[in-house]
């Protein structure tokens, strides 16, 4: 960022409500089913088709707007967006315009140390478009999508860098999933996101005329895409003078933003009320049954962790960031007397084995990971081994202790054994004892190395460590055999 | 051209008493349609096939001694803005010319549920705008009565068929009048139920909040029948209202005694031709003298609640007729881009009434009209609703003229207000979204049908029916009116 300036950024995500059927028929919401298989009068369109609400979209949508803190309007309409497009069957989307369902809520962010809090202006109900299919004979229309629920959450412009509309993204998602109201999967669409975009002075309370950055589909190009969309804003400003308002597309492989040609001028949708659909009441009963529906929301999760099971921030967050892994960090934890070194052998280790559509219980068994953890817990194996032990276990299901036991793996803290280890580690490799005499550090190295090895990697290491380096101040090796620890 | 036609009720009762089947239903109406259709131009498309073969399956029924309702076997038709499976739904456009529907509207489908037996579709002004029928852009509609006069509109070709003799009964839409100006017109009944009674779905859209599903049939007794039968929540139609008392025929022979009816003279006097007002006078009488109390009332603000319909339903169907862009179905125009050829396709096959309220539907919405018109249409509507409310707390029926005058030349030109105004007693009832009923009384100085308006209130039809059959034995069936009809 330019010295002297301010990114401001809100976001427009939609949300694909994960319904069983559309928002104003009965066709299935199945994604991925051949084009055009799954539409009616209704969604497609025809002359006498009818809207009829779908209840379950409302239910849904104020269960997201309490999960984000939002107040719940009692009396909702929804309105018609006119607008042409190949892809919208009636030519109006029928959207909310004036009285959204949900409200003024916020959602809390973790930069590191540092705690923001995002406003949610409104979160309102709308039906989905279909799809535009671009082929070499011409351009196709598919409306399977067309009339999947959706939500649009409209921040306000409270977010500063890509870093941090990434977290809120990705915290938004968590937020959703857990509330289980969408797949919030982005390579279906599910999850899409609009970016609008200005800079500013530093410390000034105005806003600069805005950039709008359309349908980005993962976090990581909204990060890019805001970095890059400030350098060209910054770029334009000092060329021309001003920021001129209009949208832009991101242009991942060229790595650019590119203002589209065409001139978008100040929409003219001529809302007004459907006609087709009563406007409905939300009573403070439903919100009141949506809201004992809620579950744990991510951040009432990281506290709770950290609380139960003694954990670090980090990692709680860590455990939260990752879909399932909390759930299956607490199975294994719960009635472990470790859950700190569940937590760690998760995080440090299953974490990074486990691929991104695999779920952990699958490929670890809770129940092993738990007796693995007791074991490194009280010492009764030593790191590198319970990290061995589970690297095992996902390639196939066993008892640690059992095989432990079995392969006498278990740690080895009996200080004549370690003794006997270290004498014959010095006896074997006087060359690195004198390097180390000599003052080259790097020789303690390769010796601890060498009693691993010899101990199968079994003993203690913090006491075997203090040994040797014991046996090895006293220089000479024939009084070391004799070494009994103090 | 004429011969003594059977009411709706006269082939219920010989189909019940096993005097005619189906099957002869359906031929004398086909032999009727042959004999007179050519002249009279009511039907877009007679499905020959497709009534026979239900003939055919309602004579089975009956011969088993399982028919679906008492009406299974009768013969009807609807206009062709009603969906009906398999056959062309053209709302008169050359747009939709060669459109072919999918499924069922709910008012046909609920009929072809009793085992009524659909025998084709009726002519009507293109998409449901005009009182004449001579904005159909697929055929000429005349009135039977003397076919060098229009029948009305929009629902012409339901009023000329049912008139003519060639169907029992048939269904239209009115929007503003659509359905009772025509009948009045043809000197048959006209029923335009509560807003929400009969199911809108399958019906192409011009104004849904004023649009209605009517009834046209040649008595007052007829229509009670035909309701009973499509008085059912729809919930395809989410603005549609279960019916809290859905047994209309029962109570059609209560009379009037004991009924306050209110008098629109005044407003009588300001619009309607002295031949009109004298048939009001004789209304009155008859109402009288049938026991029940009659007052004048005022209604407010006449002059405004026409611009206010014309306001509102041009917004409306500027809204509902936008998807018909050529992209999935309707004629199609060329053009380099899509946008380019939705508007030529538009341009194209559009007729002028049509374009021309879209245009103003489109203007209304737009930033300065939408506070200087559309708001304040919105707000007049909400007055008159409020005013026939307190108009209720006094009267239980309030009767009026249907139509500032009888049918008009097919080659007369009206003014574009001379057409509006044939709408001026009608659009009261669709505003404020009550029942109304036409019931033909009399003749005009041409010797043309005249009908008398009854306004009840929401979801009160049986006081329709009740007053309906008054003035229906009194002025018609006893008088001279009846037997000069074709």
């Amino acid at each position: 960022m330019q010295e002297g300036f301010e990114t401001v950024i809100g976001l427009e995500v939609h949300v694909e409500l994960n319904t069983a059927t559309k928002i104003f028929c009965a066709c299935p919401t199945v994604f991925g089913a051949p084009p055009n298989t799954l539409c009616c009068p209704v969604c497609a369109g025809l002359p006498g088709g009818l809207p009829s609400l779908n209840r379950a979209a409302v239910e849904k949508a104020i269960l997201a707007g309490l999960a984000l803190h939002c107040e719940i309007s009692e009396r909702c309409l929804m309105d018609r967006k006119q607008y042409f497009y190949p892809d919208l069957p009636k030519a109006y989307q029928i959207s909310q315009d004036r009285d959204p369902v949900c409200k003024n809520g916020y959602l809390d962010l973790q930069m590191g140390e540092v705690s923001r809090r995002i406003g949610i202006t409104r979160i309102h109900l709308e039906e989905d478009a279909g799809k535009l299919i671009h082929t070499e004979a011409g351009t196709l229309v598919d409306y399977n999508r067309s009339g999947v629920p959706l939500i649009e959450i409209v921040t306000e412009p409270d977010l500063r860098d890509g870093a941090e509309a990434a977290e809120f993204l990705r915290e938004l998602r968590r937020v959703l999933l857990a509330c289980g109201v969408s797949t919030c999967k982005m390579q279906e669409g599910a999850l899409r996101c609009d970016v609008n975009l200005s800079i500013r002075p530093t410390g000034v309370a105005w806003l600069g005329e805005r950039t709008e950055i359309k349908n980005l589909n993962s976090f990581t190009f909204v990060e890019k895409a805001i970095s890059l969309e400030t350098q060209r804003q910054l770029g334009e400003l000092a060329e021309t003078g001003a920021v001129r308002r209009r949208t832009v597309r991101y242009l991942p492989r060229q790595g650019r933003t590119e203002p589209m040609r065409k001139k978008v001028t100040a929409a003219e949708y001529r809302f007004f009320p459907d006609p087709d659909l009563r406007p409905f009441r939300i009573s403070p009963e439903t919100v009141e049954r949506i809201r004992a529906e809620l579950p744990e929301l991510p951040a009432q999760k990281r506290e709770r962790l950290k609380r139960d099971y003694g954990l670090s921030r980090s990692v709680a967050e860590v455990l939260v960031s990752r879909d399932g892994l909390a759930e299956y960090f607490e199975e294994t934890a719960k009635f472990c007397a470790h859950p700190v070194v569940v937590a760690n052998l998760t995080i440090n280790e299953l974490l990074a084995l486990a691929g991104e559509e695999e779920t952990f219980s699958t490929k670890v068994r809770s129940c092993r990971l738990r007796e693995l953890a007791e074991m490194a817990g009280n010492g009764e194996v030593n790191r590198a081994v319970a990290k061995r032990l589970l690297h095992r276990l996902t390639e196939s299901d066993f008892s640690p202790r059992a095989v432990a036991t079995e392969e006498a793996l278990l740690q080895i803290s009996d200080p004549v054994q370690i003794g006997a280890w270290i004498a014959s580690v010095i006896r074997e490799d006087p060359r690195s004892v004198s390097d180390y005499q000599n003052g080259r550090k790097n020789a303690f190295r390769a010796l601890q190395g060498k009693l691993m090895k010899m101990s199968g990697g079994r003993v203690e290491p913090a006491l075997a460590e203090r040994m040797l380096l014991e046996a090895l101040e006293k220089k000479g090796g024939t009084e070391c055999t004799n070494m009994l620890p103090n | 051209m004429m011969e003594k036609q059977w009411s709706l009720r006269e082939s219920v009762a010989a189909l019940v008493a096993g005097r005619v089947t189906s099957r002869e239903l359906v031929m004398r109406s086909l032999a009727r349609i042959e004999e007179c259709d050519a002249a009279v131009g009511a039907f877009l498309l007679v499905d020959t096939e497709g009534a026979l073969r239900a003939a055919a399956e309602s004579d089975r029924r009956w011969t088993e001694g399982l028919p679906l309702s008492p009406l299974d076997g009768i013969p009807f038709a609807v206009k062709d803005n009603f969906c009906a499976k398999g056959l062309k739904t053209t709302c008169a456009s050359r747009f939709l010319e060669d459109y072919v529907s999918p499924h069922d509207a709910t008012a046909v489908s609920l009929l072809k549920g009793a085992g009524c037996v659909l025998m084709g579709k009726l002519n009507m002004d293109e998409f449901a705008m005009g009182s004449s029928t001579r904005s159909s852009a697929l055929g000429l509609t005349r009135n039977p009565w003397d076919v060098s006069r229009v029948p009305g509109g929009s629902s012409g070709g339901s009023a000329a068929a049912v008139a003519a003799g060639e169907v029992p009964f048939a269904l239209g839409t009115d929007t503003g009048g659509s359905v009772r100006q025509p009948a009045s017109f043809c000197g048959v009944v006209g029923l335009k139920p509560t807003y929400g009674v009969i199911s809108r779905y399958g019906v192409a859209s011009f104004a849904s909040s004023m649009d209605a599903v009517g009834v046209v049939t040649p008595s007052v007794e007829d229509a009670a029948l035909v309701l009973e039968c499509l008085a059912v929540r729809d919930p395809l139609d989410a603005t549609s209202r279960s019916h809290p008392a859905p047994q209309f025929i029962r109570d059609t022979d209560q009379g009037v005694e004991g009924l306050r009816i209110g008098v629109l003279s005044e407003f009588a006097e300001a619009a309607c031709s002295p031949r009109v007002q004298a048939l009001l006078r004789q209304g009155i009488d008859q109402l009288v003298l049938a026991g029940a109390e009659a007052r004048g009332a005022s209604l407010p603000r006449p002059d405004q609640a026409l611009l206010c319909y014309c306001a509102l339903s041009a917004v409306e169907a500027a809204s509902n007729l936008a998807r018909y862009d050529g992209v999935r179905y309707g004629r199609t125009a060329n053009g380099s881009t899509p946008m380019e050829r939705a508007s030529n396709s538009r341009g194209k096959y559009f007729g002028h009434e049509v374009k021309s309220r879209i245009l103003l539907g489109t203007a209304l919405l737009t930033d300065d009209m939408r506070e200087s018109h559309y708001r304040p249409a919105r707000h007049i509507r909400e007055q008159v609703s409020e005013a026939f409310r307190a108009l209720f707390a006094s009267y239980d029926l309030i009767i009026g003229p249907t139509t500032p005058t009888g049918a008009f030349g097919m080659d007369e030109r009206l003014t574009d207000l001379q057409m509006r105004e044939m709408d001026l007693c009608t659009v009261y009832a669709n505003l404020a979204g009550l029942p109304a009923i036409t019931v033909p009384a009399g003749l005009d100085e041409n010797g043309m049908p005249l009908g008398l308006q009854l306004i009840a209130p929401s979801f009160r039809e049986e006081l329709l029916f009740r007053g309906g059959r008054v003035l229906e034995n009194a002025l018609w069936r006893k008088g001279e009116g009846h037997a000069r009809g074709l």
